[in-house]
């Protein structure tokens, strides 16, 4: 149970409190969630005990700039998916959270601070190429903030302009329930990105496919076997490792579809 | 530290510390109406409060997070308990029935028609998102929202989406404001947890930790030690008397074969110790200090495990037989051991312990032989509804105890307030007079509520300490040590000519009972007695075979066994249809049940006594058939634009009972008070199913005065009289019967004091609206009536009384269409269209038996393609919570989702009335399976039915 809450008046202030025993909170979706705490329990870690809320100091605002897009850190999912400005992928991605009570309170920040091979959002993020700017670490991209495990505070999240539509999928047995796999597919003519969750630790980019998906050599059959052979998940109550192989791949390679045709259909 | 927030529209001061979790702080300060389903996995909704203008989870909140913040709950809703046009909308459209997270709801659309003020359906689905509902299903939210919108004009204005039925009558088959609507939906005290005092102490158990072992050892001297600890109860400090959990009619039909605290532990989860203390730390610190020795041993968690050659034997108890025993007893309990304990039976039904077996039975009518020697075509398959299917009740397992003098008082969330006594007073030893249950409202019960799980422990502690105690369970524990629906093995051999006509029918079937025999018979009996009648065949024959194991408790959950033997036998029928080139519907409206049918198979299976024939008095199938059909354009082919997505359509027809004629009873009473108006005083339990409004009706319609003059006072065993309990489909036919008889009762004592009164013969006189007599020469009314009976020399108080049994039985009927969608590339599954369609006889209250048909195919469609536990190795549940156990929300509901009422006439059932619940949870499984079939080309003959079963079953994987 958390012990001592700090409110700190500035961002500079949150920082400055942060030490190995504290632990900063937006919204609180995450912190104060049974299974966190739980899974923690179970692997031995110390439970949090000492939080510095962030509540009031993360910018929320979503700006545009030099083709770049600039969405504040403490905007929550549903302000993602209100507002007329954030890329409808992004959007798509926030809406997979399935209670509207949850939309209201986790935060972008939060959710790619969690660093959550299960999040919808990651697989996106990494899609569009987000970079996140931090308070003490400047920017770096999403892919290496949650690869490298960082836990440098979130101020911004940086959307450069990129071309390609962002194709996301997810796979679960009810509106409710925990995704079986996650995947995100953005081809331009000139780069490919595929991204997918849920099959590892850390949402995954499978770069090793992403070359033959873009000069189309690797489609249908052969696309769900490179990915299958790609990622190696863990048989759980989302399903069995093979399911997981087979779904990840079929899902991707139907994005792929659906990309090159809506790039041919622009073509025309 | 002091929080300064806004709650309601006051401004306030609360001192809070540390990390304080906001629902906690919230229900401390008397916001009852923000409650805990899950314990701080907010996925339930039941916490749900709007915080600066936006609806969030209470439970996912420390309390310092609110500073400053201005909240509303919905007792904000209601000014003067006037109802809000949003929480008027929500009783008048049926979804106010169990309710503990109604209030949740009603916050949730509020909120959504003030940001949305004309919200499409997808609108509403995403604002309840959030929303766990169990009972009613959700279809009928977006009437509520459709009403609230036109009632922010009008007040008044009706709902019109419900029929209502025979214009003669003023309250029965009319949409009517449910009796305890108003209160449940403006989260008043009405739970047990809201019974809760300062003061009392509260009871944790320790459970445990392996699926069987003996305890060579406890010791908990240390925990005893810790100041605050009241008691701690093992099995060395509790009485050695033998009893079944089953809440069911005495002498049951299920074994005594557990104590309060057993010296062996038979699944993860089973009781070791309670403790007793002045808090939740105090008694968690204490559980941790209590040292116990197992002795592990192996397990068996499955039918084919627990039925193997060598099998771990879960009770190796003595065996005693209160009647019938067999003349071998003394060699069956030759090898014994103490350790684990008794099983007694009462009487003789099928047990064979020493084989892992609880109960059995065979039986059959005809020559089954030479009904398949007489067959063109045999087909033989089995279906494993083997997982395990948990009640998930919002409110969860909860009881309150304390003194009152020498009497213990009881406050139950039960479906069964006269058992529990009974039970209790069998566990303490002491005589029924000394013990009061006082049924509260029952935040979902759905069968898990019928069996004494936890009362009988807290009362002992009450008993022995003299404390006042309150005990729930976590939502963990509601999976571990609650009880699920009995897994089964079912094979289905049929046989039937070329043109279809059956000629033999074999149901063989294993059941697992779990850990512990409640309902070890009558579940499994009951996938039999409620999915063969359907069909006429001269040669039934059928084996019943329930196993102990040693997974998770097994019990009752509504719709009892049939949801699985309508599962089997509905497919059966249409694997047959198939064989023979038959159209589904076909087949069933060849062979089904028809008005007037003898059901000759009845009469073998009786649930735990001698079965009679019956016969089919009312029988709404022929339309359920025709109109379903008709909606669902049976025999037209849909095509998807999809190439990957087949379309497929199902029909299957589905039957239950109402209550159990021979076993069950039901009493009422009914009292004149001093100004004319009544009290109602019925034993039956009502369970947020609108029990107490059915009787209320009764009363209303005889004596011809209106509901708002009606009261009532339900399953208090002090003050109503006896009733068997709300289960097996029993409360409109019995305990309504019973309201209705007491109401008659009452008439005739109308007319009798009146005629004294008036001077005019009682045949002279008639009962008319609005609650008078009138006569040929003048009219009385009840105001005046009853001042002349209650004056210091009238008659006395008039009393009407009713008592309800009969052997007569009314089934009530339905079909259920429903048209899939599966992606054969992901194995998706979408239910676009579902049609429901059931002959509840008269429908006393239209808008709840919509909301009940429209809950019970909700859950069942969630057992069918989502739910059910999953065991690691050693046999412990590892999905503990809904969202893992995978309950189904607004966003799982079929595309078009239609309950429709057929009207049949039942000469039996009070003012026609037949059950409506439980039988809207039987055809789910057969219509979607049999539909994926249609689709698809393969047969789905286990659940749940997943995408990656789907998948497997089509190769892809």
């Amino acid at each position: 149970m958390i012990q001592e809450v700090y409110n700190p008046a500035s961002i500079k202030e949150a920082v400055e409190l942060k030490s190995s025993d504290t632990c900063y909170m937006a919204g609180g979706t995450q912190l104060n969630w049974t299974p966190f705490h739980e899974a923690r329990r179970l692997v031995g870690k110390p439970q949090i005990e000492k939080v510095i809320l962030l509540q009031n100091l993360l910018p929320r605002e979503v700006k545009k700039e030099g083709g770049a897009l600039f969405l504040g850190a403490g905007l929550t999912m549903q302000e993602l998916i209100d507002s007329t400005q954030v890329p409808e992928a992004l959007q798509k991605a926030a809406g997979y959270i399935s209670s509207r009570n949850i939309r209201n309170m986790a935060t972008l920040g939060g959710n790619i601070a969690a660093n959550r091979s299960e999040s919808f959002l990651l697989p996106c993020l990494i899609a569009l190429k987000a970079d996140v700017e931090t308070a003490n670490e400047g920017i770096m991209c999403v892919e290496k903030y949650i690869r490298d495990e960082k836990d440098s505070l979130i101020t911004q999240i940086i959307l450069p302009e990129v071309s390609g539509t962002c194709i996301l999928d997810v796979a679960r047995k009810s509106s409710g329930a925990y995704p079986s796999s996650i995947t995100a597919v953005r081809i331009s003519d000139n780069d490919a990105v595929i991204v997918v969750g849920c099959v590892s630790s850390h949402v995954v980019r499978l770069k090793n496919i992403e070359a033959a998906v873009l000069d189309g050599s690797l489609r249908g059959e052969s696309l769900v076997k490179a990915v299958s052979d790609s990622i190696d998940p863990e048989s759980d109550l989302q399903g069995s490792a093979v399911y997981k192989k087979y779904i990840s791949g079929t899902m991707i390679a139907h994005s792929v579809d659906l990309s090159f045709e809506e790039q041919s259909g622009k073509g025309a | 530290m002091k929080l300064n927030l806004t709650l309601n529209g006051t401004p306030k001061q609360i001192y809070t510390e540390g990390g304080e979790n906001l629902r906690e702080l919230l229900y401390r300060i008397g916001i009852n109406s923000v409650r805990n389903s899950d314990d701080g996995y907010s996925f339930a909704g039941s916490d749900t409060i709007i915080m600066d203008g936006k609806i969030v989870s209470s439970s996912l909140l420390i309390a310092a997070q609110a500073e400053g913040s201005r909240i509303r709950t919905v007792e904000s809703l209601s000014d003067h308990g006037v109802l809000s046009p949003v929480q008027s909308a929500m009783v008048d459209s049926g979804i106010v029935q169990s309710a503990y997270n109604i209030p949740a709801a009603a916050l949730v659309l509020t909120d959504l028609l003030e940001r949305i003020p004309n919200p499409s359906k997808e609108d509403i689905k995403d604002a309840m998102s959030a929303i766990f509902i169990r009972d009613s299903g959700y279809e009928q939210f977006y009437t509520a929202v459709a009403l609230a919108q036109m009632r922010k004009n009008d007040p008044e204005y009706k709902n019109s989406v419900p029929p209502e039925f025979k214009d003669e009558l003023k309250f029965i088959g009319k949409v009517k404001r449910k009796v305890d609507g108003a209160k449940l939906v403006r989260g008043e005290r009405v739970f047990v947890e809201d019974r809760r005092e300062e003061g009392s102490a509260v009871l944790k158990m320790l459970r445990s930790p392996h699926a069987s072992a003996y305890i060579k050892n406890i010791d908990s001297s240390e925990a005893e030690k810790i100041p605050g600890v009241v008691t701690i109860l093992t099995h060395r400090n509790t009485p050695d008397t033998w009893y079944t959990q089953a809440g069911q009619g005495f002498p049951e039909p299920s074994p005594y074969d557990r104590r309060l605290f057993g010296e062996k532990v038979n699944h993860v989860g089973d009781r070791v110790a309670a403790v007793v203390a002045d808090s939740y730390e105090i008694a968690e610190l204490a559980l941790s200090k209590i040292k116990v020795e197992y002795e592990v041993l192996p397990h068996a968690m499955t039918i084919d495990e627990s039925s193997a050659p060598g099998a771990p034997l879960i009770h190796n108890g003595e065996i005693i037989y209160h009647a019938g025993a067999p003349e071998n007893l003394d060699e069956i309990n030759k090898n014994y051991n103490s350790r684990d304990g008794k099983i007694i039976y009462q009487f003789p039904i099928g047990g064979d312990p020493r084989k892992n077996i609880a109960a059995g039975i065979s039986g059959g009518i005809g020559d089954i032989e030479k009904g398949f020697s007489e067959a063109d075509v045999i087909i033989e398959r089995e279906y494993q509804p083997e997982s395990h299917i948990q009640c998930t009740p919002l409110e969860m397992h909860v009881v309150y105890t304390k003194m009152d003098g020498d009497r213990l008082i009881m406050h139950c969330s039960t479906q069964v307030p006269f058992h529990v006594r009974r039970i209790t007073a069998t566990v303490l030893g002491i005589s029924q007079n000394k013990i009061r249950v006082i049924k509260e409202r029952v935040g979902g019960g759905y069968g898990s509520k019928q069996d004494i799980l936890l009362e009988e422990v807290c009362a002992y502690a009450t008993y022995t300490t003299g404390r006042t105690i309150f005990h729930q369970y976590s939502r963990k524990e509601e999976f571990e040590s609650c009880s699920t629906r009995k897994p089964m093995k079912i094979k289905v051999k049929i046989g039937a000519k070329k043109d279809g006509k059956l000629t033999a029918v074999y149901m063989d079937l294993k059941a697992n009972a779990g850990p512990y025999g409640a309902h070890a018979l009558t579940v499994p009996m009951n996938a039999c007695s409620k999915s063969l009648p359907l069909f006429l065949c001269d040669n039934f024959k059928f084996d019943v075979v329930s196993y102990y194991s040693n997974s998770s408790p097994t019990g009752a959950y509504q719709g009892y066994g049939a949801p699985k033997g309508s599962y089997a036998m509905q497919m059966a029928a249409a694997e047959m249809a198939e064989e023979l080139g038959m159209d589904p519907m076909e087949f069933l409206e060849l062979n089904r049940v028809h008005e007037g049918s003898m059901l000759e198979i009845l009469k073998c299976l009786g649930e735990g006594r001698e079965g009679v024939a019956a016969p089919a008095v009312s029988c709404g199938l022929g339309a359920s058939l025709k109109e379903g059909a008709e909606m669902i354009e049976w025999g037209k082919k849909e095509v998807s634009d999809d190439p990957d997505v087949k379309i497929g359509k199902g029909v299957v027809i589905i039957q239950q009972g109402s209550g159990l004629p021979g076993l069950d009873q039901a009493n009422a009473t009914i009292k004149m008070l001093g100004d004319g108006t009544f009290m109602l005083f019925s034993g039956g339990a009502d369970l947020g199913t609108g029990l107490d409004t059915v009787s209320v009706k009764m009363a209303s319609e005889v004596l011809q005065t209106e509901m708002g003059n009606v009261s009532i006072l339900s399953g208090d065993t002090d003050n109503t009289p006896f009733d068997t309990g709300a289960y097996a489909s029993s409360g409109t036919y019995f305990s309504g019967s019973a309201a209705l008889l007491a109401a008659e009762d009452m008439k005739e004592e109308i007319l009798k004091a009146a005629s004294k009164i008036m001077n005019e013969s009682v045949k002279d006189l008639k009962i008319e609206y609005p609650g008078k007599v009138v006569g040929k020469k003048d009219e009385l009314t009840y105001s005046k009536l009853a001042w002349y009976t209650q004056a210091g020399e009238g008659q006395g108080q008039l009393i009407g009384q009713g008592h309800f049994t009969t052997d007569d039985a009314a089934f009530p009927y339905g079909a259920h269409f429903t048209q899939v969608a599966v992606n054969t590339r992901t194995g998706a599954i979408k239910i676009q269209k579902y049609y429901a369609l059931q002959d509840a006889g008269m429908p006393i209250n239209p808008e709840l038996a919509q909301g009940q048909i429209y809950g019970g195919v909700l859950k069942s469609i969630g057992h069918t393609l989502y739910e059910g536990l999953v065991y690691d190795s050693d046999g412990r549940a590892v999905n503990t919570d809904l969202r893992s156990y995978g309950v189904p929300m607004i966003g799982d509901v079929p595309e078009d989702f239609q309950a429709k009422l057929i009207y049949t006439d039942d000469p039996f059932g009070p003012y026609g009335a037949k059950s409506i619940s439980e039988i809207a949870t039987n055809g789910a499984a057969p219509v979607i399976a049999n539909a994926i079939h249609d689709a698809a080309g393969i047969w789905m003959r286990s659940w749940p039915i997943t995408p990656e079963k789907i998948l497997r079953e089509l190769g892809k994987i």
